[in-house]
């Protein structure tokens, strides 16, 4: 065989999969019909399943989204999703991850600040679910420190943190579409949040303007005397090294910090 | 090749998220149980911790859907990674996945879709089975899958192709009779000469699951209850391949766990009947 020449199973596959895909096929010629049921019917079974399936596993993993915008509508995006963006992953877990995006972008869902806030809040929950284990930094780890080691301590965040900007109380829509509760209203507020998990469960934190400072300077690895001074931007000077231990004791409280490391 | 002596677990079920606080709690009598391998091939959080907490009570078996062995693309090098990875983890009894194919070009249908019954098809798979053993360093079990069209250029029946790739791979079976049951209804073949032409020393597994008959065909849903046709086919298998590995599958309308338990009783007084009636043949 010459290299790139198609073999007769892949030219069999290559048409199935266009006959799944709804792109022109030749798959009617090569099936047999049997004498309950012509080849356009059994052909069908996969043709119907092949959509549904794939909805049904969007619909497990944008439970915000659905209860938001509905199942007709959840329905219309679903499949305008499929035929966008056909399945690139060997696991089913990982097809909805371009679907913030494709609403980021896509007529008319783009056009809706709940729709995306919903769509990336949704995916990040279910990031956050089964991420990667890690240690966590305890209060006794900080105990153990000595002062002067202080200014120059960098933390690492928990594998599972996924940080959020929104524009709308989209979070308070999930958690009530989540608790089976009556849906509020949408609100423009502005917000930054951090998704995780926390021992078995996913959890999101509202993050005031102060914190979110110094929670992204802390996740990115800068020393705990640069988070002090950025909280210097929001406290006075003496009242900024406080306000940054606070923060970080809350966050190893809530399982948030997994590594501290002093300087040299 | 190790398959004289094959290792029987009983009667198991599928593992499945809906059951997993009744299976801690009530400790139904199940003998073992069969892990999809993809819901647990994640980093970690809740389906890790379950899986490890099963498998400290439990004989674990992996089976897979996404392993594609028909496929032409080449083999997913990432996949069978993680795949590995699973396996040192979990320590199964053994891995399974479908003589079937579920995508092509770099796309995934995420179904199990019918190869044709060609020799073309059967060098094909076989050589991508033994990589695969290479990679897992263990055998692996193909399961026959239900289909609903049959390719105009076959050339075999199903059992010669299933029968002809597990020996000319050295891999194993795992043999879901429900399965056979549809595709026969749909195909319009005998499902017992299925059964006489599969190897014994090949089976070391078997699948049983409910279906919905449509009339014109059926399809392979795992909704509803064993029917008494799947029954009387896995009586006939028990008394052609002796004990095997039995367990059921549901994965829609999935029933409290009690439900599952005593079908798997059914399951069980039916292997019992017909192990009474028919001595296995050696």
């Amino acid at each position: 065989m010459t290299a790139g020449a198609e073999t007769a199973l892949a030219g069999l596959q290559r048409d199935f999969q266009d006959y799944l895909l709804g792109r022109p096929h030749e798959m009617l010629a090569r099936v047999r019909s049997t004498a309950k049921a012509d080849a356009a019917t059994l052909l069908d079974v996969y043709g119907a399943a092949y959509v549904l399936r794939l909805v049904e596993v969007l619909e497990n993993d944008f439970p915000g989204l659905r209860a938001w915008i509905g199942p007709e509508r959840f329905d219309a995006l679903a499949r305008a999703y499929i035929a966008a963006h056909p399945s690139d992953h060997a696991n089913a877990r990982w097809f909805g991850r371009h679907l913030p995006g494709f609403v980021r972008q896509a007529a008319p869902w783009s056009g809706e600040c709940a729709i995306r806030d919903l769509a990336a809040l949704d995916w990040a929950v279910g990031e956050a679910f089964d991420a990667a284990e890690s240690d966590l930094v305890t209060f006794a780890d900080m105990a153990g420190q000595p002062p002067e080691a202080w200014p120059g301590l960098r933390f690492a965040v928990v594998p599972s943190v996924r940080r959020l900007d929104l524009k709308t109380n989209a979070d308070a829509i999930r958690r009530a579409a989540t608790a089976g509760e009556a849906l509020p209203e949408i609100e423009p507020a502005p917000r930054a949040l951090a998704v995780w998990r926390r021992g078995l469960e996913t959890e999101i934190l509202d993050l005031e303007p102060d914190a979110l400072v110094a929670f992204d300077a802390l996740a990115a690895g800068e020393p705990f005397a640069r988070i002090c001074e950025r909280l210097g931007d929001f406290h006075p000077e003496e009242m900024a090294a406080v306000r940054a231990a606070g923060l970080l004791r809350a966050w190893i409280e809530l399982d948030l910090i997994a590594v501290v490391t002093a300087e040299g | 090749m190790k398959t004289e002596h094959r290792p029987y677990l009983g009667f198991g079920l599928g593992l499945r998220t809906e059951h997993y606080e009744a299976l801690l709690e009530e400790r139904p009598k199940v003998d073992w149980l069969e892990a999809i391998s993809e819901n647990y091939m994640v980093e970690g959080g809740k389906p890790l911790h379950y899986l490890d907490r099963f498998r400290r009570d439990y004989p674990m078996v992996l089976h897979g859907v996404s392993l594609s062995i028909g496929g032409s693309d080449p083999l997913d090098a990432e996949y069978l990674d993680r795949l590995a990875a699973l396996i040192d983890r979990v320590e199964p009894l053994w891995v399974s996945d479908h003589l079937c194919w579920t995508g092509h070009r770099g796309v995934n249908m995420h179904d199990l879709l019918p190869l044709p019954q060609t020799e073309e098809a059967i060098a094909h798979v076989v050589e991508r089975v033994r990589r695969v053993q290479d990679r897992l360093k263990r055998q692996i079990l193909l399961e026959n899958v239900s289909s609903y069209v049959s390719y105009r250029h076959s050339a075999m029946p199903e059992w010669e192709f299933l029968s002809a790739i597990a020996d000319r791979a050295d891999c194993l079976i795992l043999l879901d009779v429900n399965n056979i049951f549809v595709s026969a209804y749909n195909h319009e073949f005998d499902p017992r000469r299925y059964l006489d032409g599969v190897d014994p020393r090949r089976v070391r597994q078997f699948h049983l699951a409910g279906h919905q008959n449509n009339g014109s065909h059926i399809v392979d849903t795992h909704d509803h209850p064993i029917v008494d046709g799947v029954w009387q086919l896995f009586a006939q298998a028990w008394r052609r391949f002796g004990p095997v590995s039995t367990m059921i599958e549901r994965d829609a309308d999935i029933p409290p766990l009690a439900e599952l338990v005593a079908e798997l009783e059914q399951a069980r007084a039916i292997a019992a009947d017909a192990e009474a009636a028919a001595p296995v043949a050696p």
